[in-house]
């Protein structure tokens, strides 16, 4: 079906660019930003609204790489395929780069044999092998090579794989040698249309069949490049030569590639894979199943439970606030202050009950930071997997009894990493109603990594009966406040579009890179907050106001929550961060002062209770302040409602005494 | 400079890291080293914000760069 012609193979110059062109999802950005180093310009293309993305190449000279729109057909139907078909003709290039996806074979090759008409130096990056490997799938990219004439390199992109073999093809590449035969009245076709077109920008040839295609982006090119004698001519020939076929020209030039196609993979192709369902795929597919996707969100919670509760909470914080803060660093500092710092307001203020030390540093540092480090590594490894897409799928469902389906599940999946960014978030939301809905849902159940560890971390020290009394109680207040402000607020969903990408093993530099980053940022945030909290903590005890707050909360906190006194110190932190009242509370259980239901009841409170202070603003700012005062007014009382009806609930049957 | 790219994980939208208008009201954005996509607004780390993260992603980046070049030696 084929001929090798005799080009004589040619260096490609040192100036140009170099296009990268590929169906959608098949890892061009990713391949884009692996050749630029993430560094790029981002433009209309000129005369669209279509987003082009140019960057300089890292190991080519003088090179710059175009990362087109995905390409689902040729011709082009939709503006993003015109782009790319107009970057493909009209720009300076000096090679074409196809990623193609390895999992799907034919139609890679379909696009590869459309590019390689027009005689162009292309090399083809045969991309995600790691999971065509895991589907079974198994090219000879050598064969693959040989039969299309360029080079073909096998690459797993997200791993960085067969970039540097890239970069080498992309230094010799050269124009492909070989070239279809197509039926006997199209190639006399061709051979006339060559003789109307004179400097064409791709291969005349390969000008011809989109022309003989009906490409718009060809007859465009056309109309501006030849005579308008010449024109009708061509229109002429089009008409002439589709007179000699019963079906369209299109058909019969897709026919002739589609067998060409064919012939490669039959030797080509050494496993379809088509009897291998991966274990990947499998996992993939119940991950979202309705009822299969349960027990595998509970597992993953309990994992989630285990390592963050039990070993972050549980050792890492044994490890280093009793034996590296409390038997070694506080009482060294301590000696030391009391020594150096002759005043004892000052002494007090630094390493005292309420110290600036002794309190907001240790908060920080001894127990909230081991909590949420190990928090914040489980979420990456569940981003990194691929389960994050997954969970907001699955919760779609899960939520649509709220009338909380499509994009507003994301906020509340979110709100997990940090309420305050999740309630910005919700401007994605189409309607007013959703905005309102999920905004109210964030600030009153949803807990923030740090203090979703540190509850999880009380939690684990007592049973997980107790976890699942928690974690009960909040969904069950959060679906019935939902389900209830849905109906009070009635309007239109949106709808949810997730990408699911391929579940896989997390890459370690991945999750470490993004762990840092959340650390960085939590430590920036969570210190100066800690400090400023313990600061006015220190003032409300010396002016003696703590002790009037304490005796003033008596009523709610000792006879309705059927906490200790001392809990009110812990509710008032909570004002300025929630977690930071959460680990007020931490430290009341590590000295033994709460019994199992009280911390159940504490924690339950204390998730339902007013968001922190900057939450407050964001929603101040996004709503409206009275949106947000009143907001406020519906939280505050529930959650103490529901942590005393708790209470009485659990001392009712016995639990936890 | 021109702007770092990031893919984002949950609807797989590419933007680049300091477009997103969120941050400039969000009160937590000084020294924050995410950033929400335009899209859906899930939060991915802007590498390029944050120091230590910076440090990782070069660490992790030379060791990258001297495997490809390794690769590259033996195939010439």
């Amino acid at each position: 079906m084929n001929c090798h012609t005799t080009t004589q193979p040619a260096s490609i110059d040192t100036e140009g660019s170099v296009a990268l062109i590929g169906h959608p999802n098949v890892g061009k950005s990713v391949i884009f930003q692996r050749l630029t180093g993430q560094r790029a310009t981002v433009s209309n293309y000129p005369g669209t609204t279509v987003e082009v993305m140019r960057g300089t190449a890292r190991s080519l000279a003088l090179t710059t790489i175009v990362d087109t729109p995905g390409v689902v057909t040729f011709p082009p139907v939709s503006e993003d395929e015109r782009v790319a078909a107009r970057v493909l003709l009209q720009e300076p290039l000096k090679a074409i780069l196809q990623v193609g996806d390895a999992k799907n074979i034919r139609r890679t090759l379909m696009l590869t044999l459309q590019i390689a008409e027009m005689e162009r130096p292309m090399v083809l990056a045969l991309n995600m092998c790691d999971e065509a490997k895991e589907r079974g799938v198994v090219v000879d990219h050598r064969l693959l090579s040989e039969h299309l004439s360029i080079p073909v390199v096998p690459t797993t992109a997200v791993r960085g794989d067969g970039i540097a073999d890239l970069n080498h093809a992309l230094k010799t590449v050269q124009p492909p040698n070989y070239r279809l035969k197509y039926p006997a009245e199209l190639e006399n076709a061709l051979a006339k249309f060559g003789t109307h077109i004179q400097h064409t920008p791709i291969a005349a040839r390969a000008l011809g069949l989109a022309w003989f295609s009906g490409d718009p982006i060809t007859e465009e090119w056309i109309a501006g490049n030849v005579s308008g004698e010449a024109l009708l001519e061509l229109v002429a020939l089009r008409d002439a030569l589709q007179i000699s076929f019963v079906e369209p020209l299109r058909s019969i030039i897709q026919q002739v590639r589609l067998e060409y196609v064919e012939n490669i993979v039959s030797s080509a192709l050494l496993s379809s894979g088509a009897n291998v369902q991966s274990f990947s795929s499998r996992l993939s597919h119940l991950t979202t199943h309705p009822v299969w996707g349960l027990p595998i969100l509970g597992l993953v919670l309990y994992s989630l439970y285990w390592f963050v509760g039990v070993f972050g909470a549980g050792f890492l914080v044994d490890l280093l606030e009793v034996n590296l803060f409390g038997s070694f660093l506080n009482p060294l500092i301590s000696d030391n202050i009391h020594r150096f710092v002759p005043i004892p307001f000052l002494a007090d203020l630094l390493v005292g009950e309420y110290g600036l030390w002794t309190m907001g540093m240790t908060y920080a540092l001894a127990l909230i930071l081991p909590i949420v480090t190990v928090f914040f590594l489980a979420f990456g490894i569940m981003e990194d997997s691929g389960y994050l897409p997954r969970l907001a799928a699955l919760s779609n469902r899960m939520f649509k009894a709220l009338g909380l389906n499509g994009k507003a599940v994301l906020p509340m999946v979110l709100g997990l990493g940090c309420v305050t960014m999740a309630t910005l978030t919700t401007r994605v939301l189409e309607s007013k109603r959703e905005r309102m809905l999920v905004t109210l849902l964030l600030a009153l159940a949803v807990p923030c990594s740090a203090q979703l560890g540190v509850i999880m971390g009380m939690l684990a020290g007592i049973s997980l009966t107790a976890t699942l009394i928690w974690s009960s109680v909040v969904l069950l207040i959060l679906l019935a406040v939902g389900w209830l402000a849905a109906r009070l607020v009635p309007g239109d969903r949106s709808q949810l579009l997730v990408e699911l990408p391929p579940l896989r093993w997390p890459i370690l530099s991945n999750v470490a890179v993004k762990t840092l980053a959340r650390l960085e940022w939590y430590i920036k945030e969570v210190v100066p907050l800690f400090l400023i909290g313990t600061a006015i903590m220190f003032t409300l005890d010396k002016t003696g106001v703590l002790a009037k707050l304490i005796q003033a909360g008596r009523p709610l906190v000792v006879s309705w929550l059927g906490l200790p006194p001392e809990a009110s110190a812990a509710f008032l932190m909570g004002f300025l961060r929630r977690d930071f009242g959460a680990t007020g509370l931490f430290l009341m259980e590590a000295q033994g002062l709460l019994t199992p239901l009280q911390v159940v009841v504490a924690m339950v409170t204390v998730t339902l209770f007013i968001p922190c202070i900057a939450s407050v603003m964001v929603i101040a700012k996004e709503r409206s302040k009275k949106t947000a005062l009143a907001m406020m007014v519906v939280i505050f009382p529930l959650a103490l409602f529901v942590g005393g009806l708790l209470n009485r609930l659990l001392l009712l049957i016995g639990w936890g005494l | 400079m021109n702007p770092a790219l990031i893919q984002c994980t949950i609807c797989g939208h590419t933007y680049p890291a300091e477009e997103h208008p969120s941050c400039q009201t969000c009160p937590l954005a000084k020294g924050c080293a995410m950033t929400c996509c335009p899209v859906c607004g899930f939060q991915s780390v802007n590498v390029e914000r944050s120091y230590l993260a910076r440090i990782a992603s070069r660490v992790f980046s030379i060791n990258l760069r001297g495997k490809n070049a390794s690769k590259e030696e033996e195939k010439n």
